[in-house]
This record gives structure tokens, C-alpha cells and sequence, in this order.
């Protein structure tokens, strides 16, 4: 009985003694695990979370903090941007049925934890843009105190907008429709664009203003609107610009304008043929280019110069083209008579570049920037060459002449945009090799 | 080399459209820009004939076998029958204009991007070309 009772005193102290050691906590000490995380790519749409679990080998006897650093590499184009996800993370402890909320950067591996699920939130915005990618580097922080091996690959992650573009719009680039107030906005963006940082600040902050403060000059002094924009940043095709009427079809004006933006803000060199960023810039090509354009609009608009309804020759008495009949009247039309169907043979240059022999259409184009960008035009002389003729011709022109002061005074470029085609220069002379005045010969050297 | 042999032989005998006596001819035509003018003149066999628009240079020879392989392949993905033949807004200023006789048949685009997939890969094979022309000369 006596030793029954020894026996039971015993084995109650043997289970105390137990129960002690076992939930004494500061008796487990282990600093050392190895961490991991199997996921390294996501591909989200916004508005989802992005959650991944990582996980360590061994618990440890402290909390372990991690720090969560997103990266974004701001030359891509296509960086996410920090109104587009949560600024908290959240984690869980088990399986993701609780989560705690934690900002800004740093979640914990809790101690006596081995496996940790993370998700960082995604923000669902009304805004159109384009897919947005970044990296979220996990690095433990372990001071001097744990030794933790393995790590974390930076997990890079794609999150996918869900705004719809302009089903009617086939874009080229990205697509901004102009409002009543002058406001061009994104209406629809060609998914498959090639990304620049350039055009992701033109969608998170809109048009360049200053290139809105041009087509608003333009407007004034032509009385025709750019409603539409379609920008590009390429240089695959490397073309600079293009324009045409949607109305054409109602017989009214309607125009868009696609502009390539590496002319705004990359500098070429003809001689290396190099291209070298630089800051948003009208003097140069790109200046060239809106009024290159700009002059396709002031000769084949249905407002004064074509009736687009007519569409063959046998009802056309003057100069037909892909727009309709050229107006009796119409610039084109009498630029047409004086140079195109007359047996007049001038001294070469016959055209101010070599992109204006295309066809009537580039020639005015061409001739009418070449009479905006230079300082003076030289008179006519009997030797003059058919391009210093044609700019001339623009010059005595009702319709156009007058546009040239006011295009110089407002417009951003003023005349420093004629340093797009240097070469052409040396094509200004006569059937003896001497310089003809077709150009302005006392402008700047290139 | 036998392989490559039995290859074009299957593409000939079971692909869309099987390019034998067809004369293969691609213009890329002026843009307000900087863009690659050229034309270049293919035929089955491989002999060409690319000519540098810009600078008025004509270079003629037989297409490596990859490249051949490369272009039979994507020939046999076009459907010329089915193509519309004007792809471009004829409205559009400014844009290249590219042109694509195959036999018969002709198609014209407004710069690269009015061209479908199919017809967007061979006009990718051959700026390809012209750019490893560049590079070699």
C-alpha cells in the first residue's frame, strides 16, 4: 500500500515535471532554418490578389521579419504604378483563414511558424492603361541573430488591366479623342504597343502640354481641329507621322493625326545614324513633322479644298485624288496647273526633299513646312530652281500666306525645324554647280 | 539535308498554299520618316533580287536554305485567295506603302500594321533581311 502510494506520488511528479518543460517556451532556442517560396511568376488581373506561401525548414524561436520591396524599373514602360496596389500586405499563419494587415513593407515569419501565406492586393481602377509589370524582392531581415539559408527568388509579377479599349477604334498606339474643352483623352490603347516610358507617362498623365498647346495654335490659325491623336514610340517602322479624315465619307472634317514620339524626344544623327534622347523638344523633326502634317490638312480639307463626293474623272474637271475632286480654287488644284501640267522645265531642285517627289500630295506638304521653317524667301529669279518656284508659290498663295507669321510666333518650334533634312541643302544648286536660292542660305549651319 | 528536303516536300504537297512557279515580290514603299525602302523578287528556287530603293542598288542571289525553309513555311500560312487586296486606308498620308504580289494575286498595306498575322510575318521576314543586307554591306 505504502509503496502504491510512493509509485503514484511519483509518476504525478514525473507528469508535473513534464508538463513544465514542456510549455516552457524559452527553453526552445533555434536560430537556424532555410527559407523558401516555390512561386515566382504571376500573371494577375487588377483588382485580384497576389498571394504566395513561403516557408521555412525549421521553426524558429523568434519571430523572423521580411522585408517586401517592389520593384519597378522605370525605363520599361510598362511599371506598375503605387495607386495600382494596396500599400499593406496581409499574412497568414494558417492556410489563409485569418490574415493580419501590415504596412508598409515588412511581414513576420511568427516563431514556431514554418509556413507563412502572403497576398498583397491589387487595386481595380476605372482607368484605361496598359499591362503593368514589377518584382517583389522577399528578403529575410536576420540581423546577427539568425542564420537563415536558401532565400527567395524576386517573384515577378504581371498584373493585366481590365478596362476596355474603343472597339471602333483600330489604334495604332495610343488613342486619345479630343473634348470640347481641348482636353485630349485615352480612349483606346493597342495591347499590342511597344512598351516606352514615354507613352506609360502619357497614359498616367495625359498629353504632353505642350504638344496640346500646338494643335490648339493649329486650330486657331487653319480653323481645322486634330480631334484624334494616335501615338507611337517605335522604331521599328520608323515612320514619322500621318493624318487623315475620318469624315471624309459625311463630307466633313474629321482628322486624326498618328505621330511617332521618338521625333520629340530622341535627337538623330544622319551621319552615324544614332538616335540620342533627349527632353520633349518641337525644335527639331518633330516640329517639322506637326506642320508636314498640319499642311496636309490646310490642302485636302472639305471645308475649301476637296469634294470628297466626287470620286472619278469624268465628273472631275480638276486635279483628282483618293480624298475626292479637288475645288477649282483649292491650293492643291492651282499648285497642280503651275507645276504638274505645264511643260515648264526649271532648274533642279525641282522638289525641296526627296520625299516631296512622292506625289502631289507630299510636294505641298513638304513645300509648305519648307516656307514656314525658313527665315526669307528668296525671290524668283530666271534661273530659280522649280523648288524655290513652289515655295514661292506658297508664299504668294491667298490662302496660305498669311499663316506663316502666325505659325512662327505660336507655334513652340517658332522656325528651328528645319534641321531635319541638313542633306538637302546640297542639293540646291544649278545645272553649273552653283548654289540656288531654294533655300534660305543664310540659316544656321548645321 | 535530307530532312530539310523532305520538309519542303511536305509544304509543297500539304499546305495551304504551295509555292512553286510564283514570282514572290514585296515593295516597301517612302513614309515621312526614317523607313526601310526596298523591294525584293523571290522565287521558289530561292534566287532573288533586292533592290535598295533609297540608295537605287540592285544585289541578286540564291536565299541561304534556312531562309528559304523560313519563307516557304510562312508562305504556306497565307491564304492570297482570301486577302483582301487593299488592306490600307487609302486616306491614310505618310504611312509606307507595301506592296505583295504572289502569281496573280496583289495586295497593298498602309504601313505594317494594316497587315494580318500571316502576311505580318513574312513582312517581318523580309525587313529582316533587308536589315542583315544593311548589316553586311
Amino acid at each position: 500500500m505504502k509503496k502504491t502510494a510512493k509509485i503514484r506520488s511519483l509518476s504525478w511528479l514525473l507528469i508535473a515535471s513534464l508538463f513544465i518543460i514542456g510549455c516552457e517556451d524559452d527553453e526552445f532556442i533555434n536560430f537556424t532554418s532555410t527559407i523558401s517560396s516555390e512561386e515566382t511568376f504571376f500573371d494577375v488581373e487588377e483588382g485580384k490578389d497576389i498571394t504566395f506561401n513561403i516557408n521555412l525548414t525549421e521553426e524558429l524561436s523568434e519571430d523572423l521579419p521580411l522585408e517586401m520591396d517592389i520593384i519597378r524599373d522605370l525605363e520599361s514602360g510598362v511599371y506598375i504604378n503605387p495607386e495600382d496596389y494596396q500599400d499593406y500586405y496581409e499574412y497568414s499563419t494558417d492556410s489563409g483563414q485569418n490574415w493580419k494587415r501590415v504596412r508598409p513593407n515588412r511581414v513576420i515569419i511568427p516563431k514556431r511558424t514554418k509556413n507563412l501565406r502572403v497576398r498583397l492586393p491589387t487595386i481595380n481602377d476605372q482607368k484605361l492603361e496598359v499591362d503593368e509589370e514589377f518584382s517583389l524582392k522577399i528578403s529575410p531581415l536576420t540581423g546577427s541573430v539568425f542564420n537563415i539559408s536558401g532565400g527567395i527568388q524576386p517573384i515577378k509579377i504581371i498584373v493585366r488591366d481590365n478596362e476596355e479599349s474603343d472597339e471602333n477604334v483600330d489604334a495604332y498606339g495610343l488613342y486619345f479623342k479630343r473634348d470640347a474643352n481641348n482636353n485630349y483623352n485615352l480612349t483606346a490603347i493597342n495591347r499590342g504597343i511597344e512598351p516606352h516610358k514615354v507613352l506609360k507617362n502619357y497614359i498616367d498623365n495625359g498629353v504632353n502640354e505642350q504638344l496640346i498647346k500646338d494643335l490648339k495654335v493649329l486650330d486657331e490659325i487653319g480653323g481645322i481641329p486634330v480631334n484624334y491623336l494616335d501615338l507611337v514610340y517605335t522604331h521599328h517602322e520608323e515612320w514619322a507621322g500621318f493624318v487623315f479624315n475620318k469624315g471624309q465619307a459625311e463630307s466633313k472634317d474629321d482628322w486624326e493625326m498618328g505621330l511617332n514620339l521618338i521625333y520629340a524626344y530622341e535627337r538623330f544623327d544622319e551621319n552615324f545614324q544614332t538616335y540620342t534622347e533627349t527632353d520633349y523638344t518641337t525644335k527639331g523633326p518633330f516640329g517639322f513633322i506637326l506642320v508636314h502634317e498640319y499642311g496636309h490638312i490646310l490642302t485636302l480639307n472639305v471645308k475649301e479644298e476637296v469634294n470628297p463626293y466626287i470620286r472619278n474623272s469624268a465628273n472631275c474637271n480638276n486635279l483628282l485624288i483618293h480624298e475626292g475632286c479637288l475645288h477649282e480654287k483649292s491650293v492643291l488644284n492651282q499648285f497642280n496647273r503651275k507645276f504638274y501640267i505645264n511643260d515648264d522645265i526649271y532648274n533642279e531642285p525641282n522638289f525641296v526633299t526627296d520625299y516631296a517627289k512622292t506625289n502631289i500630295v507630299e510636294d505641298i506638304a513638304e513645300t509648305f513646312a519648307f516656307y514656314i521653317g525658313q527665315n526669307s524667301i528668296n525671290r524668283v529669279t530666271e534661273e530659280s530652281s522649280g523648288a524655290l518656284r513652289k515655295i514661292n508659290f506658297i508664299s504668294e498663295n491667298e490662302r496660305l500666306k498669311d499663316l506663316k507669321t502666325q505659325m512662327i510666333n505660336k507655334l513652340s518650334s517658332g522656325q528651328d525645324f528645319m534641321d531635319i533634312y541638313p542633306s538637302i541643302r546640297k542639293l540646291n544648286r544649278n545645272h553649273k554647280g552653283e548654289p540656288v536660292s531654294c533655300i534660305d542660305i543664310k540659316q544656321k549651319k548645321i | 539535308m535530307k530532312y530539310n528536303i523532305f520538309f519542303i516536300f511536305l509544304l509543297t504537297h500539304f499546305c495551304q498554299s504551295s509555292w512553286s512557279d510564283e514570282l514572290l515580290s514585296i515593295e516597301f514603299g517612302e513614309c515621312l520618316g526614317n523607313c526601310p525602302v526596298y523591294s525584293l523578287e523571290i522565287q521558289s528556287n530561292g534566287f532573288f533580287v533586292f533592290t535598295d530603293l533609297k540608295h537605287k542598288t540592285t544585289q541578286q542571289g540564291k536565299l541561304k536554305k534556312e531562309k528559304l525553309i523560313e519563307l516557304h513555311q510562312i508562305l504556306s500560312l497565307i491564304d492570297f485567295k482570301e486577302l483582301k487586296k487593299q488592306h490600307s486606308n487609302k486616306l491614310i498620308r505618310d504611312l509606307p506603302k507595301i506592296t505583295i504580289t504572289y502569281g496573280e494575286y496583289n495586295v497593298n498595306f498602309s504601313g505594317r500594321k494594316s497587315a494580318p498575322p500571316p502576311v505580318l510575318k513574312l513582312i517581318k521576314w523580309a525587313d529582316d533581311y533587308h536589315q542583315q543586307q544593311l548589316s553586311a554591306s
